[in-house]
């Protein structure tokens, strides 16, 4: 008899589907045990094997070959019992939902791509089944028999704390057919409805997710990518100096590359969002649309040659944003226009036009599509976007708009930016100590002084990022000490 | 209501009690900036970044709740706790205008045109 198991408190289910779903606990019970017990099979196996191994040598005699194969026997007999169980439940579990006409079908991951998932619901509804009720929470989707019909779901998104949006239903449009606590679920015959929910809320999650995998794997490969270089260059330096040791060569590759396996699935995880979040963006007018490149490269050729267009690189500009919003309404001043900025912030594109006066902003935030949308609408544009920074720039006649009538906002950034720089480059730092250490055992001293060489330029650039944070530190809070509002 | 919430906020800034007051009536984000310009005659500009932080933190302490949330809009409407809150503020307000009534004679508070602010950009 398979194990009971209560419904766990996020589980909702509608009463009439109490039978179904019973056998369906029973059947995930009854798998859950025989993925236990397949452990228990695979030892039994091995046993097995190795009994007949040992008679088949003559190390084992046949009393005790007999009693390993009835033991092995034995030890496989709740497999198959379970396996009959499975069968038993899943036969039930058809009968049922012939008789009711009722479906159960669990989609763990449907929030994964919701564009797929609505498809999934229209297809079901073509071959008759309705969606009846839909645990958004576990991902179980409840279905009656129905007429065969083309009809189209729509899942929706809403903040926490709110209704489903009433306007969506009124006059018949949509049917509810559901809502969790930041979904809900809607459906409707017309192919293209006036008013339907947007896929903002989505997109918004979905690029979360993509700025997550995206940071984890930059700050990830710019640590080890760092380290990696250090430590190869100390192991080109020693080979050419001490001598050529092709066993230490091996070791150190092979560990470095150990270091780089995180990555794999951090690309992997990137991918599958990158690949969600294309569609989704077709599907709503995206508020998190940033400037792109309006110019073909034969254009931007072109205008290069003319003098018309200038690409600067900046990487660091984060660690001083003040310095780099000061720098592009310089240049805004001398008409050179912020046209976009590359794809990882790095570099700035700008077109030869008349002076303006535009206020630029970077603030940090990861909003919700509110946060966008009440910006543009304010008429700050978005220059640049990956989460949680974001560039915006406002045009004026006299007055520069204002983002933050209470920038004490800015110093919790500044002092976080203060702090992590210099620890994360001491430990950076310290790393190389080690190794600038170690170099001193080495035999002779060329070793010694390559070693430092290189580690010279790599200390002080970390010294000219520190102080660029903390002297942003001082800024800000020289700034804010001249406001009066309080929050 | 929370003694908590009257401790963090009261007295409060005025901003918060701007944004506040214009929730008389329910609106979203943008409409909230536009009826303060108005309201007050031009003398404070919401920054957007202030509105959707400290709609953000109301929020969060449930002063406001969320109204209707179409398309791109989400509209916001005050909870009891957040009229009760701006009603003791309005108080305390009040208090502050009577005290100033009662020492007019002395000081010249009337004559001073109030002038539509400067605001003061931070780093400029």
């Amino acid at each position: 008899m398979p194990m009971r198991r209560k419904l766990s408190p996020h589980e909702t289910s509608p009463s009439s589907f109490e039978p179904l779903c019973r056998m369906l606990k029973k059947r995930r019970a009854a798998k859950t045990m025989l993925f236990v017990y397949l452990f228990v099979q695979a030892l039994d196996i091995l046993l097995f094997v190795f009994t007949i191994v040992a008679f088949a040598t003559g190390e084992m005699e046949t009393a005790g070959f007999v009693v390993g194969v009835v033991f092995c026997a034995l030890l496989t007999v709740p497999t198959v019992a379970l396996i009959f169980c499975m069968r038993g439940i899943g036969k039930k579990i058809r009968a049922l939902e012939g008789e009711s006409g009722q479906k159960i079908r669990v989609r763990r991951r449907f929030e994964r791509d919701i564009l797929a998932c609505e498809r999934w619901l229209n297809g079901m509804h073509r071959e008759g089944d309705a969606l009846a009720y839909a645990d958004l929470g576990a991902g179980r989707f409840f279905f009656i028999r129905a007429e065969s019909a083309t009809v189209f779901y729509r899942i929706g998104s809403k903040p926490a704390d709110a209704p489903v949006p009433p306007e969506f239903t009124e006059g018949g449009r949509f049917t509810e057919i559901c809502a969790s606590e930041r979904r809900f679920i809607l459906k409707t015959e017309l192919a293209d409805p006036p008013l339907s929910p947007s896929y903002e809320g989505e997109l918004n999650r979905a690029l979360k997710i993509k700025s997550r995998a995206a940071s984890f794997l930059v700050g990830y490969g710019v640590i080890f990518g760092v380290l990696a270089a250090l430590i190869i260059s100390f192991l080109v330096s020693y080979s050419v100096t001490e001598k050529f040791d092709l066993a230490m060569v091996i070791v150190f590759s092979v560990l470095l590359s150990l270091f780089f396996i995180p990555l794999i699935p951090g690309i992997l995880r990137y991918k599958r969002v990158a690949r969600t979040v294309k569609p989704l963006e077709g599907a709503c007018d995206n508020p998190f649309a940033a400037l792109s490149p309006s110019f073909s490269p034969k254009e931007l050729e072109k205008l290069k040659k003319e003098k018309k267009y200038v690409k600067k690189i900046r990487f660091f500009w984060l660690t001083a944003p003040d310095l780099c919003e000061r720098w592009l309404e310089k240049m805004e001043g001398q008409g050179w226009n912020l046209a976009w900025m590359g794809k990882f912030g790095g570099s700035f594109h700008f077109i030869k036009g008349e002076p303006r006066r535009i206020k630029y902003f970077v603030d940090y935030h990861d909003g919700e599509a509110e946060y966008y949308s009440l910006h543009k609408d304010n008429g700050w544009t978005l220059v640049y976007s990956a989460r949680p920074i974001s560039v915006w720039s406002h045009g004026y006649v006299e007055q520069p708009p204002v983002f933050y009538n209470d920038p004490q906002i800015l110093t919790r950034h500044a002092k976080a930016l203060a702090l992590v720089t210099p620890i994360c480059s001491a430990l950076l730092n310290g790393a190389d100590a080690v190794f600038f250490v170690m170099s001193r055992f080495a035999k002779g001293t060329t070793f010694f002084w390559v070693s430092g060489l290189i580690l010279l330029p790599y200390i002080a650039f970390l010294g000219w990022l520190t102080q660029r944070c903390i002297r942003y530190y001082l800024r800000v809070r020289a700034a804010i000490k001249n406001i009066k509002y309080k929050m | 209501m929370n003694k908590k919430l009257i401790k963090t906020y009261i007295p409060m800034s005025e901003t918060f009690y701007y944004i506040l007051l214009s929730l008389s009536e329910p609106r979203h984000g943008y409409g909230i900036i536009k009826y303060v310009g108005e309201m007050s005659g031009g003398r404070l500009t919401l920054g957007s970044g202030t509105v959707y932080g400290t709609l953000s933190k109301m929020r969060k302490d449930n002063l406001i709740n969320v109204f209707v949330s179409s398309e791109r809009k989400t509209v916001y409407k005050l909870t009891d706790d957040g009229r009760e809150l701006l009603e003791l503020e309005m108080a305390r307000l009040k208090q502050v205008y009577e005290d100033t009534q009662k020492q007019k004679e002395f000081f010249n508070a009337d004559a001073p045109k109030a002038k539509p602010a400067r605001n003061k950009p931070v780093f400029v």
